[in-house]
């Protein structure tokens, strides 16, 4: 396949996702725009805009309040979820990553005016907020629309995989003698900015739950799981130790799990590569490749790139990866020379 | 840190997974103040029994290139950036005596030869 027509996939597959990313939600967005404020002469002048425990509405506000919502969540992340797909396509990269970030605005966009419209709708007529009906119908059109709106956007969005300008560059082996073994070990590190994120949002979670358990929300219970959470990525995400040797490579977190290991028998071809975390795998940690890779993306540079028998790539960025790699190849080699 | 033991050769497994660690050393590929894998991996990763690794660990912290701490592991001393030094030396010497038509055992005695004298 040539570049031209690589990257003219990669156009093809940008102008897909914009139209379910971001053009439909904008049509959505202002289709419910537009019926609810021609339903406002129908309103009380408050109505229900939040339902609690059992369904039943607790929270009131003016009746312009839900359409100005509409609009500024609609557009909002229309205009958001654009974003990674113009930074994607300059890149060169695109796969089923990016194409699941499209069906995903689309359903999310489909889901939120669905249910903002219904409740809306629903309390059309009414004399008094308080008579509001309960959320569960509109909340289960919403869902129902927006897993079909995300499921029809998976589907007009092309299957387009592209590497962007990484070149995979073959190792040089190691020379090893008949009997002799070999093993190369490295610990790796995630990149300090990310650290400092996945920390600083654990922290942020506890103490989100301790004010809110203070001022008796019931809520303090959803921002204290999601602190452990957190911390729990943060203690097994963090730090690596890289093995290679005659069982193959191994990918194993200090905190015991998770661990990865693609046997040596499953090694068809390795290589380094230089991965830029953003751009290729959307972030940090254990990614999805928006090519379709699997990786251990700790930070951004040299990386060990192997491809497996499945023809699935996985991908581990660690210091040193020439010599890993040319480890792992050449025990690779001679165990496929061994049982040919 | 990549480490390379041959078990048909005559030296002693424990001597050739030192050899491996003092030569990755004295490339720059180990600095001082890093820590050594844990000695289960290694043996894991090469198929010898813990204590082989672990004895070359304690030989290397008798020639002062490791520190075996507490709940540390073994650490490299700052004698790794000497052995880094004198890295150039070592490969224009090995360069030379091959252009000689020197073995490496051969040169390899001399040199001990040579260290025994002073």
């Amino acid at each position: 396949m040539t570049a031209s027509t690589v990257h003219d996939d990669v156009r093809r597959a940008r102008r897909a996702y914009l139209m379910v990313a971001t053009w439909i939600p904008v049509a959505v967005t202002t289709i419910a725009v537009l019926l609810m404020l021609a339903w406002l002469p129908e309103m009380p002048e408050t109505i229900a805009i939040h339902w609690g425990e059992g369904g039943q509405p607790d929270g009131f506000g003016p009746a312009w309040s839900s359409p100005l919502l509409a609009a500024v969540l609609g557009y909002g992340l229309a205009a958001l979820f654009a974003g990674p797909a113009v930074a994607a396509a300059r890149a060169g990269e695109w796969g089923p990553t990016m194409r699941f970030l499209g069906a995903l605005s689309c359903g999310i966009s489909v889901f939120l005016m669905t249910l903002v419209t219904a409740t809306v709708a629903a309390q059309r007529g009414l004399a008094d907020a308080a008579d509001a009906p309960a959320i569960f119908l509109p909340f289960a059109l919403a869902a129902g629309g927006g897993l079909v709106a995300g499921v029809i956007a998976w589907f007009l969005q092309p299957r387009v995989a592209a590497s962007g300008g990484t070149v995979a560059t073959p190792v040089e082996t190691l020379r090893l003698g008949p009997g002799e073994q070999a093993v190369w070990l490295r610990t790796v590190t995630m990149a300090r900015p990310a650290i400092v994120a996945v920390v600083g949002v654990a922290l942020l979670m506890a103490a989100l739950a301790v004010v809110m358990g203070l001022t008796g929300s019931g809520l303090w219970g959803l921002f204290a799981g999601l602190a452990v959470l957190f911390a729990v990525l943060a203690a097994t995400t963090c730090v690596f130790r890289v093995r290679a040797d005659a069982a193959g490579l191994h990918v194993r977190s200090i905190a015991g799990v998770p661990r990865f290991a693609v046997p040596l028998d499953d090694v068809v071809a390795v290589s380094v590569v230089t991965v830029q975390p953003m751009a290729q795998f959307g972030g940090w940690g254990i990614r999805a490749g928006i090519d379709g890779r699997f990786g251990l993306v700790l930070r951004a540079g040299d990386a060990i790139q192997v491809e497996r028998r499945s023809g699935r790539t996985f991908v581990v960025t660690v210091d040193d990866a020439a010599t890993g790699a040319a480890v792992l190849s050449a025990l690779a080699a001679r165990r496929a020379a061994a049982g040919s | 840190m990549l480490l390379r033991i041959d078990p048909e050769s005559d030296a002693p497994l424990f001597a050739q997974i030192a050899d491996s660690v003092r030569a990755d050393a004295a490339a720059g590929r180990v600095k001082p103040g890093e820590r050594l894998p844990a000695a289960r991996d290694i043996a894991a990763g090469l198929g010898v029994n813990v204590h082989t690794v672990l004895r070359a660990y304690q030989d290397l912290r008798d020639e002062g290139l490791v520190e075996l701490r507490r709940g540390r592991g073994a650490v490299v001393t700052a004698q790794a950036a000497s052995l880094s030094d004198l890295h150039n030396d070592i490969r224009a010497l090995v360069a030379r005596a091959r252009a000689a038509g020197l073995s490496a055992d051969a040169l390899a005695a001399l040199v001990k030869e040579t260290a025994r004298d002073r």
